[in-house]
């Protein structure tokens, strides 16, 4: 009888979450190609990955991208979410505006974002108009400026959706602690600082998590803004694993390897988040 | 860097010139063993093409009618694939086995099949038509000694030039760049004079730039890359030096989104090298800037080469019926059948009695009719370029990236190009 | 980023509704006159970033061929707007075509999604079986998995399955959505034992139990389970594009992009076909956001 309630998502999850995942494992110490076959190679891929140096390149750029994005995003979405935390009429509307790009799809976004980002794209033509640049800004044509372009993009995006859990647990942060600070003579800003924001603290980590688990993901921004160029200055992780396993490459036994360190990263993020927590409870 | 294949549909026989870049040639293919492809025209096949149906469809429909009424008892049995999936299904066929009978494939896609000498070698099974068809064409599909196609359509480009631009920036009047060398040079006056870009280089062009300027791209069995000559040195240097000076469009290397004939058509760039069949396009999107339009002829048709484009009628040596493959691919690729095709489309036939038709010669009465024939004469005079069958999209992907920094002026260029070597001999090896 | 609460992340179990959506919007009270007055400016600022290049894409849809698409200050307006783009999206490049694969792998996937959820939720709600305990373990273990570490993987069973360049090859490997077995799990949850109970006098089999009295009792949970069923299949990206090869088949997010990438893209109809492809999840969200994301993002607190 359970069986009729568990069968289906057993033969789903079993052909396309626990197979695949087993078989990653298997794959890594292999040399199969994605045409399938490959053969046993012990730690080769291993070995190989940890001596190359393009790999090595695109897990940097992916940790400069959370090291700018995450905290960007955490302090941008938690002034955002005090911002819109009031009941002024009118502030429904601009909260459900304010929202709207979670739900937007990301590739569409992106392509959006490379006319934004051109050389006489919106974000050009608005500082040259109000004259305070003279040259354009070369936002995808700089080795150094591309992969902050693509941040520019992935904050736009990941701010709604951090701003809405956050506004989420301010709307349950209690009043009476406010009101007392505010007899005792604390001013706003104070009151914020020592009173409402440790009271989110858990939420606040928690979108930290998220942020930081999905920009080790990040793919779409790269692959269609700038294809991992200029040069490879925009290639992350996610799009390297991409090439060598998906497109045009073949290497599924080396590909398996990157997922598997890519995992162990995701892990450790998980890790953090939970000892941070536990932390913050105690 | 990633590559993106181009748009689909009944688009892609125009778009072929976007895609190949220069025809191509392997020093190096086996000639294997000789099929005997004689023996009485009767029975079924298959037939595939890429990316004609439907536009197409009562061409090709009529072609097999034709055929199966001058062989009686033959059938042709039809069916078109998307040209993005190509590669990938001629690979899986071969290893299953299951290439169709008679096969349209672009030279890229045909590469790997001749080096593995799994197609039958045209020079002997139609060695009685051969000399029909244009050298270059034929050249083009030839793999070490075999020629693994037939000849079928073709693209050639045209060399579009903003007349306005060019007077502006003092020019009017003087010829037209022999090579890519000169177009630097003229680029470099033009962005000097008014601002604007002479040409926008593009990631399927260079390898063509740098073949034209004498760089070998790879070795002579195409296991390592050799792209990082004096040659190609001064070259890179000669375009980083224009991206400083405005002579190409500042977002040449992000330009995913905006190809070379967008800015063209925004009177951004004065030169571009394609096809005939944007003209039209041009037409549509900038009406303006069609007005100032005038052509020349194709960088280096007179001496290095031009780039051709040739989709290839192949018979696989596996076939079971070798007599009526072979039979049908002649048919198809008769001067006849390929005018036919060409009226009724923007590409070239590959035989020299159809590119003698009126409608080629034809006295040019507006921009269309004289990119055509203007394209038909670098076909049948010009020289080409014959590109090595490794150096393929893959290739100009990854070679495109390496060099973008050294473009944007941020590594020297031999740095670049070492690197570029580096990586294109790492992706010749895995293969 | 992709959202917590999509089925890509494969949900992080932490972000699970746990108990009754929060309560409605309990918002600090109107202050002074100036601080009005600096808040409004400030969610001006805010609103006009993330409308501002909308509308820039709106403004570069309605411009006629010959009108430049730079420009900004002088030029947002267009000087003679047209539908144009809009027609040519649809007629000239094949948007339509896009869009119906999207419905369809919309369509089977919240399908698909709903059932599992369901059934699933209702059992590791409600029904004692043999190894619940690991699975929920197990599911929880996963639920931080990253699809692109399996990414590989799944692209090779798919392809032995046969499923390679199908819609079911598109919507199976992504059916399964975590995120939705714990809201559903957590709905069943919440049912009281007294109604159970109640239908097991009068008689009612574990069927007509769990159709009757059970899915009538959680159709807040169905929905949200729908319409974030409905935005992740629209949003997905890396999936279609590995394991599609025909462009006939691709997805709204796929299908753009390669347009935009393609040789004669204008840039005036890309804007309008990505405009129309955020219209629908838009849409969607407009009308439910009050109830949909209210609860989730509520629920996400205390997981």
């Amino acid at each position: 009888m359970p069986l009729v309630f568990v069968g289906p998502v057993l033969i789903l999850q079993g052909t396309f979450l626990f197979t695949p995942l087993v078989n990653t494992f298997v794959l890594a110490f292999t040399d199969a190609s994605t045409v399938g076959g490959g053969s046993f190679i012990g730690l080769d891929n291993f070995t190989a990955l940890a001596n190359d140096g393009d790999f090595w390149a695109a897990v940097g750029r992916t940790f400069a991208y959370l090291a700018v994005t995450v905290p960007v995003i955490v302090v941008l979405s938690t002034s955002l979410a005090i911002l819109v935390n009031t009941s002024l009429r009118g502030s429904s509307v601009v909260r459900v505006l304010l929202f709207s790009p979670m739900v937007m799809p990301l590739a569409t976004i992106a392509v959006m974002f490379q006319f934004v980002l051109d050389s006489d794209g919106l974000i050009n033509e608005v500082l040259t108009g109000l004259q305070l640049i003279a040259e354009p800004v070369p936002f995808l044509s700089s080795s150094d400026l591309a992969l902050f372009s693509l941040m520019l993009v992935t904050i736009w995006k990941g701010c709604a959706l951090s701003t809405l859990i956050t506004l989420a647990a301010l709307q349950n942060v209690s009043e009476e602690l406010d009101e007392a600070a505010s007899l005792d003579g604390a001013g706003w800003l104070r009151r914020t600082w020592s009173v409402t924001l440790p009271q989110i603290r858990g939420t606040t980590i928690l979108v930290g998590v998220l942020v930081s688990i999905a920009v080790l993901r990040v793919f779409a921004e790269p692959y269609i803004i700038t294809g991992g160029g200029p040069g490879t200055s925009t290639e992350t992780i996610v799009l390297y694993l991409f090439q060598k396993g998906v497109s045009p490459g073949t290497q599924a036994g080396y590909a398996s390897a990157i997922s598997l360190v890519l995992f162990v990263f995701v892990l450790a993020a998980a890790a953090v988040s939970w000892s941070l927590t536990r932390r913050s409870r105690t | 860097m990633v590559r993106r294949t181009v748009i689909s549909g009944p688009l892609a026989v125009a778009s072929a010139l976007a895609l190949a870049g220069c025809g191509l040639s392997d020093g190096s293919a086996p000639s294997g063993e000789q099929v005997d492809t004689s023996g009485e025209v009767t029975g079924t096949i298959t037939f595939q093409t890429l990316q004609l149906s439907p536009t197409f469809d009562d061409y090709i429909e009529g072609v097999i009618a034709d055929f199966e009424q001058q062989y009686p008892g033959t059938t042709v049995t039809w069916n078109d694939i998307p040209s993005d999936s190509a590669a990938r299904k001629t690979n899986a066929d071969a290893v299953a086995n299951s290439l169709p009978d008679v096969m349209d494939l672009d030279t890229a896609t045909l590469a790997p099949l001749a080096r593995k000498d799994l197609v039958v070698d045209m020079n002997t099974a139609a060695a009685d038509v051969k000399d029909d068809f244009v050298d270059t064409a034929w050249q083009s599909l030839t793999f070490g000694q075999a020629s693994a196609a037939l000849p079928w359509y073709l693209n050639t480009p045209i060399l579009m030039k903003n007349s306005e631009l060019l007077s502006e920036a003092g020019l009017a009047g003087e010829p037209d760049p022999a090579g890519y060398a000169e177009l630097v040079e003229v680029s470099a006056k033009i962005a000097a004079a008014t601002g604007k870009a002479g040409f926008q280089p593009t990631e399927i062009g260079l390898p063509c730039y740098l073949l034209s300027l004498g760089v070998p791209l790879v070795n002579d069995d195409g296991t390592k890359a050799v792209v990082n000559t004096p040659e190609a040195v001064a070259f890179i240097e000669s375009l980083a030096e224009l991206h400083r000076s405005g002579g190409i469009p500042a977002d040449t290397v992000s330009a995913q989104q905006r190809g070379e004939i967008e800015t063209f058509q925004e009177g951004k760039t004065a030169y571009l090298e394609t096809g005939g069949s944007r003209l039209k396009i041009i037409e549509e999107n900038a009406p303006a800037v069609y007005q100032q339009i005038t052509l020349g002829k194709p960088l280096g048709v007179a001496d290095e080469g031009t780039w051709l484009v040739t989709h290839g009628i192949a018979v696989p040596k596996a076939s079971e019926n070798l007599p009526t493959a072979v039979a049908f691919a002649k048919f198809l690729t008769s001067s006849a059948n390929q005018l036919a095709l060409a009226k009724q489309s923007s590409v070239f036939p590959s035989t020299t009695a159809a590119l003698d038709d009126a409608f080629f010669q034809a006295k040019p009465t507006d921009l269309v009719t004289e990119a055509r024939s203007i394209a038909a004469d670098s076909l049948t005079d010009g020289t080409t370029i014959v590109r090595p069958a490794s150096a393929d999209a893959e290739f100009a992907a990854a070679l495109w990236s390496a060099v973008q920094p050294a473009i944007l002026g941020e590594v020297p260029a031999e740095r670049a190009l070492a690197e570029a070597e580096r990586k294109l001999t790492t992706i010749l090896e895995a293969r | 980023m992709s959202s917590v609460l999509t089925r890509s992340t494969r949900g992080t179990g932490r972000a699970v509704p746990e108990g009754p959506p929060a309560p409605g919007t309990k918002l600090g009270r109107p202050g002074s006159r100036r601080e009005a007055i600096l808040r409004w400016t400030l969610m001006l600022v805010a609103v006009s970033v993330v409308l501002g290049p909308l509308l820039w894409q709106l403004s570069t849809a309605l411009k006629g061929a010959g009108e430049s698409t730079s420009g900004f200050l002088g030029s947002l307006v267009p000087s003679d707007p047209t539908l144009q783009n809009f027609v040519t999206a649809f007629t000239e490049i094949p948007l339509a075509r896009y869009l119906l694969n999207s419905a369809a792998i919309a369509a089977i996937g919240v399908t698909v999604n709903l059932v599992i959820a369901t059934l699933t939720g209702y059992a590791l709600a409600r029904i004692p079986f043999r190894g619940r305990a690991v699975y929920m373990a197990v599911l929880l273990a996963t639920a931080t998995l990253p699809f692109e570490v399996i990414l590989v993987s799944t692209l090779l069973v798919t392809r032995n399955l046969g499923l390679q360049d199908t819609l079911l090859g598109v919507v199976l490997p992504q059916g399964v959505a975590i995120t939705s077995l714990f809201v559903m799990r957590q709905a069943f949850r919440g049912i009281p034992n007294e109604l159970e109970e109640a239908a097991t006098v009068d008689g009612a089999g574990p069927f007509r139990m769990f159709l009757r009295v059970m899915l009538p009792n959680v159709k807040g949970s169905l929905a949200v389970v729908t319409v974030l069923g409905f935005l992740d299949s629209w949003d997905q990206f890396i999936w279609p594009l590995v394991i599609l090869s025909d462009p006939d088949k691709y997805p709204v997010s796929v299908g753009v992009q390669y347009l935009s990438g393609a040789f004669s893209a204008d840039q005036r109809v890309i804007s309008a076909a990505a405009l129309v492809v955020i219209l629908p999840p838009l849409l969607v969200y407009m009308f439910t956001q009050r109830h949909v994301f209210k609860g989730l993002a509520g629920g996400a607190l205390k997981g």
